[in-house]
């Protein structure tokens, strides 16, 4: 356990409540620094709307005509899943253009030596194009069509090449961001029930807390209803004995009277 | 707007009152623009405030494109300005998170400076003194996990509900709650630190 984790675990006395407070920007005690960062985080929404861009000005201006277009959901799913179809498109129309023979002839026999050893397919080499792919450089080719000098053809291999190679690296990191992607849902997922899990035992414990303190409370009110009752009952007897003292009394004196009389 | 979804931050004051708001919402969905601007000129400074803490690399153009993203299809939006905010804040986190994994692959991550932001004012002492305390507090917030900065910069500066948040992030409410308060707790702590540091 970190020294942080530990300090936070300590500190772990803040209710619902006290925690709504704070968001809120109402003071708690023993948190007076905790407020003071959230009502400067709170200004920060307090200054005018930033100048829009021209494409919103022209929107704020003029308006938008009502539309059915349905709302993008901000579901990682959907984009994780159409960055895969794309790299599947790249992969799959290079393999194509591999088994047409289409590439250039670098690209051609890397890409031909990569599929051979990971799939059972025969994929065509640069030397299979027949008498136009071992011509000298320049030579036209057997349908007639003008050829590129060597250097020019030379120069659209090398870009070609590039592209390729970016196509490749492009989809190597849309594949990663995908699989990135994934596995933070999944941590997320997992967080999420670790987190329901510790909310509900919390608002149990708090209930249970609360429920808790009810009965104390009602224990207390009866035991001072029970001590206001007996306080009276002692001031009752207290009363009753002085009555019958003081009637008695009275009765005393009214027979010293009738006995003086007679 | 409490109970379960947790306490709203809006007040009477300052801002267009909430059935004005309601109001201008309806009237956007019909089409109107003086409404579009009136939602504008409310709700881009939070989600501007919002996008800016988190380190959008330019969080002026980033808040307009989330706009700009969003009104023309206002009149699908449903659940009023509630549905309005929860839709804006969806498209501004990913939108961000974008943002911040693009530029990561580019450039080494450079927080909010406050003393760069040509809108922290004037150069009076007071100004400077606030500027200070705002660096402080990014500093404080910069240290948080990712997922605890993100609900608790929604709750306070973006004024969502826990339930707001956590359909925006994709979390579930119980989730929203635990990282809000361990956020909080741990901001305690952070500040403790610094103080005996100080």
């Amino acid at each position: 356990m970190r020294i942080d984790d530990r300090r936070e675990d300590d500190m772990d006395d803040l209710t619902q409540r006290q925690v709504e407070d704070l968001l809120a920007g109402r003071a708690v005690a023993g948190y007076e620094d905790v407020s003071a960062a959230v009502g400067v985080l709170a200004r920060l929404a307090d200054i005018p709307a930033p100048a829009p861009i021209a494409g919103l000005a022209a929107v704020l201006e003029s308006g938008v005509a009502p539309t059915d277009v349905p709302v993008p959901s901000r579901s990682r799913r959907p984009r994780a899943g159409w960055v895969v179809a794309l790299a599947a498109a790249v992969v799959t129309g290079t393999a194509g253009a591999t088994a047409a023979n289409a590439l250039p002839a670098p690209v051609q026999s890397g890409v031909a030596g990569v599929l051979e050893a990971l799939t059972p397919w025969d994929v065509p080499r640069p030397r299979d194009r027949g008498e136009g792919a071992d011509a000298p450089a320049g030579a036209a080719p057997a349908d007639g069509t003008p050829r590129l000098s060597g250097d020019a053809q030379d120069a659209v291999d090398v870009r070609q090449e590039r592209d390729a190679a970016r196509a490749r690296q492009d989809a190597a990191d849309n594949g990663a961001d995908a699989a990135e992607e994934e596995a933070e849902e999944a941590a997320d997922a997992r967080q999420d029930a670790a987190d329901d899990r510790a909310d509900a035992a919390e608002e149990e414990a708090e209930e249970a807390a609360d429920a808790r303190q009810d009965a104390a409370d009602e224990a207390a009110d009866a035991a001072a209803d029970a001590q206001r009752q007996a306080e009276r009952d002692a001031e009752d007897a207290a009363d009753e004995q002085a009555d019958a003292a003081e009637e008695a009394a009275e009765e005393a004196a009214e027979e010293a009277v009738k006995d003086a009389e007679d | 707007m409490a109970g379960a979804g947790g306490a709203s931050r809006r007040g009477d004051g300052e801002r267009v009152a909430e059935q004005q708001l309601e109001d201008a919402f309806s009237a956007a969905q019909a089409g109107a623009a003086w409404a579009l601007r009136v939602l504008y000129e409310e709700l881009a400074p939070r989600v501007h405030g919002y996008v800016r803490a988190r380190g959008a690399g330019e969080p002026e153009d980033l808040t307009s494109e989330v706009f700009l993203a969003v009104f023309p299809r206002i009149s699908t939006v449903t659940g009023g300005v509630a549905g309005l905010r929860t839709l804006l804040f969806s498209v501004a986190h990913a939108r961000l998170v974008d943002d911040l994994r693009r530029r990561s692959r580019r450039e080494p991550f450079v927080p909010y400076q406050p003393e760069h932001d040509a809108r922290t004012g004037p150069s009076a002492e007071d100004e400077a003194v606030t500027a200070l305390a705002t660096a402080d507090v990014h500093a404080l917030i910069a240290t948080l996990p990712a997922d605890q900065r993100d609900v608790l910069l929604m709750r306070v500066i973006s004024d969502l509900t826990v339930d707001q948040v956590a359909e925006v992030l994709g979390r579930s409410p119980g989730a929203v709650k635990q990282l809000q308060r361990r956020a909080l707790l741990a901001l305690r702590a952070r500040a403790a630190d610094e103080a005996v540091a100080r």
